[in-house]
């Protein structure tokens, strides 16, 4: 197989921000380029390097893309200001899609996000309407009654009989705690908002709607929030999305694929579902 | 900054050169190393700042990714230390064209320590080496990788699995093809192996400056064997180390001012 090209990117407002490019050897007609960015701190290769290794399996399907650091993160230097974070992160990959269409002629594009990266894929999906799929990659969750029964479950299976006879006293002596909601949070960012459960019917509706392929990834490190398969179908069951969205939940991947398990995993998923959205499927399988 | 590949075109490099930007007119210029695999990805940003504060003194600094590392081409399991060495001559020659410096402080961290010491012996440019925390003992090393992972799967997913702490005490070859999201082909795994005193031959007649944890024994043991053979030595003790194995969203600094005032001063007194 032949080895694709990378090329470096500068582009954005006095080409202040970086991105690396890689091109396909032989690129398919027609498919969408991706999208690769930061997740959380970590530099454009992406946590353990994912970003590099899905940028170059989708050149090998002849799927070009970008992968970038945000204003402020790794190489690229922070904006001049005056918008909030995630308003400037929405403009860096339309900064990014700007140079892909200019110098490849490129128009069509999907994002991989995973962590904050699936945020502003969320966000990104809603404004601009070059976006033909998305990976949300430990994005929203919405805990239901079974989540919680299952939480602790879970907690008393990894305990001692000692340490369970003490839990009566320890649940008399423990004072009311006030946890913040994640449902609905409050933010002057209007991006940072955590959306209701309604709004994120509503907007997955409305983008599955458009034709919008949607890969929704959960792994096993929000176990207080998310840890059973069927906790979508539970609260969206009933939603349109449901039957138009990719969905998995994977017990042996974790947030930052950690293993080399975990990556080939997810990998092998998200390069899958890629080639569906580049055919013109919608890659649904819930 | 300026980003480029360079080197060999059957193995080309990623860089990152910061020309000098200001201060007083230097000679010198500086190349920083990499540790390897997720101790690369936590120092990028601690390598980033260092290399913008050195430019704004007038200190061109190149950094760039091994090849099989970062942004460079290659698979995680091509990574080797030989082609590691020649990848970091190749950004010395890289570095001296240029910055146009006639004085080189080569500079690395963790088991870039390996790389820095020997790529940059018999470079007529050399005139310091900077290592910061360097491994000296690569068996020691291995294990703590080991143990590394094994914690980072603790860390990340909600259940830890009480196998894997089995496995690790258990079972030596557990988890010593990967290390914390990056493989480790056999070969590297021996060639780290081998890592000792022995594989750090400091060039003669330039002086050594090493950033180290207070309590590093092995460090110190080796530095202990400088004066005798008449190596220039410094050492700048940290009372806190870097966390170099910890994920980027655990609550650890990525720029320890403690360790980035060490560095500026070894670099640059």
């Amino acid at each position: 197989m032949t080895e694709p090209t990378e090329t470096i990117a500068r582009f954005g407002d006095d080409e202040r921000l970086l991105g690396i490019v890689t091109l396909p050897a032989q690129p398919r007609a027609d498919a969408p380029a991706c999208l690769l960015m930061n997740a959380g701190v970590v530099h454009r290769i992406g946590p353990h390097r994912i970003n590099v290794k899905i940028a170059r399996a989708l050149a090998a399907l002849g799927i070009a893309s970008i992968r970038i650091d945000l204003s402020g993160l790794g190489d690229s230097p922070p904006a001049a200001g005056g918008v909030h974070s995630s308003t400037q992160t929405v403009m860096d990959l339309q900064a990014a899609m700007d140079h892909m269409e200019r110098t490849l002629g490129i128009h069509r594009f999907i994002v991989f996000g995973l962590c904050s990266g699936s945020v502003h894929a969320y966000w990104l999906a809603q404004k601009d309407p070059r976006i033909a799929g998305v990976v949300m990659f430990d994005s929203y969750v919405f805990p239901t009654f079974k989540t919680h029964v299952l939480r602790r479950w879970s907690r008393l299976r990894t305990q001692s009989w000692a340490s369970l006879a003490r839990k009566p006293l320890e649940w008399l002596r423990r004072k009311p705690r006030v946890e913040p909601r994640a449902e609905g949070e409050e933010s002057t960012d209007p991006h940072m908002k955590y959306p209701t459960r309604a709004d994120f019917a509503r907007v997955l509706n409305d983008l599955t709607g458009r034709g919008m392929s949607i890969y929704l990834y959960y792994s096993a490190s929000f176990l207080e929030k998310f840890n059973y398969h069927g906790q979508m179908h539970d609260l969206f069951g009933r939603e349109p999305f449901m039957q138009r969205v990719r969905y998995d939940y994977e017990t042996d991947v974790d947030h930052t694929v950690t293993s080399l398990h975990a990556q080939r995993k997810v990998l092998a998923s998200v390069v899958d579902w890629a080639q569906s959205v580049a055919a013109g499927s919608s890659g649904s399988s819930t | 900054m300026i980003a480029f590949h360079f080197g060999p075109a059957e193995r080309p490099l990623f860089g990152l050169f910061h020309p000098a930007e200001g201060g007083t007119p230097d000679d010198r210029a500086v190349l920083l190393c990499n540790p390897f695999g997720q101790e690369a990805v936590r120092s990028h940003r601690f390598y980033r700042v260092l290399a913008e504060r050195l430019a704004r003194l007038g200190i061109a600094t190149l950094r760039f990714d091994y090849h099989a590392t970062g942004d460079s081409p290659g698979d995680d399991l091509a990574g080797e230390i030989p082609g590691w060495v020649a990848d970091t001559r190749a950004a010395l020659r890289e570095l001296v064209a240029r910055s146009g410096a006639r004085r080189v402080v080569c500079v690395g961290a963790r088991l870039g320590a390996v790389m820095a010491v020997r790529a940059s012996t018999g470079l007529p440019e050399l005139r310091r080496i900077v290592l910061w925390d360097p491994i000296v003992n690569g068996q020691d090393y291995l294990e703590l990788l080991r143990v590394k992972h094994v914690e980072a799967l603790e860390s990340s997913f909600s259940l830890a699995d009480p196998a894997w702490r089995e496995q690790l005490a258990g079972d030596p070859a557990a988890f010593t093809d990967e290390a914390m999201g990056f493989a480790m082909s056999p070969a590297l795994r021996q060639q780290i192996r081998q890592v000792g005193p022995h594989s750090l031959p400091l060039p003669p007649g330039v002086p050594v400056q090493v950033i180290v944890r207070d309590d590093d024994a092995a460090v110190r043991a080796w530095t202990a064997t400088f004066a005798p053979r008449g190596i220039a030595f410094q050492s700048w003790p940290l009372a806190e180390s870097f966390d170099w194995t910890a994920e980027e969203d655990r609550n650890s600094p990525l720029v320890p001012p403690a360790a980035l005032a060490a560095m500026m001063k070894a670099i640059r007194d």
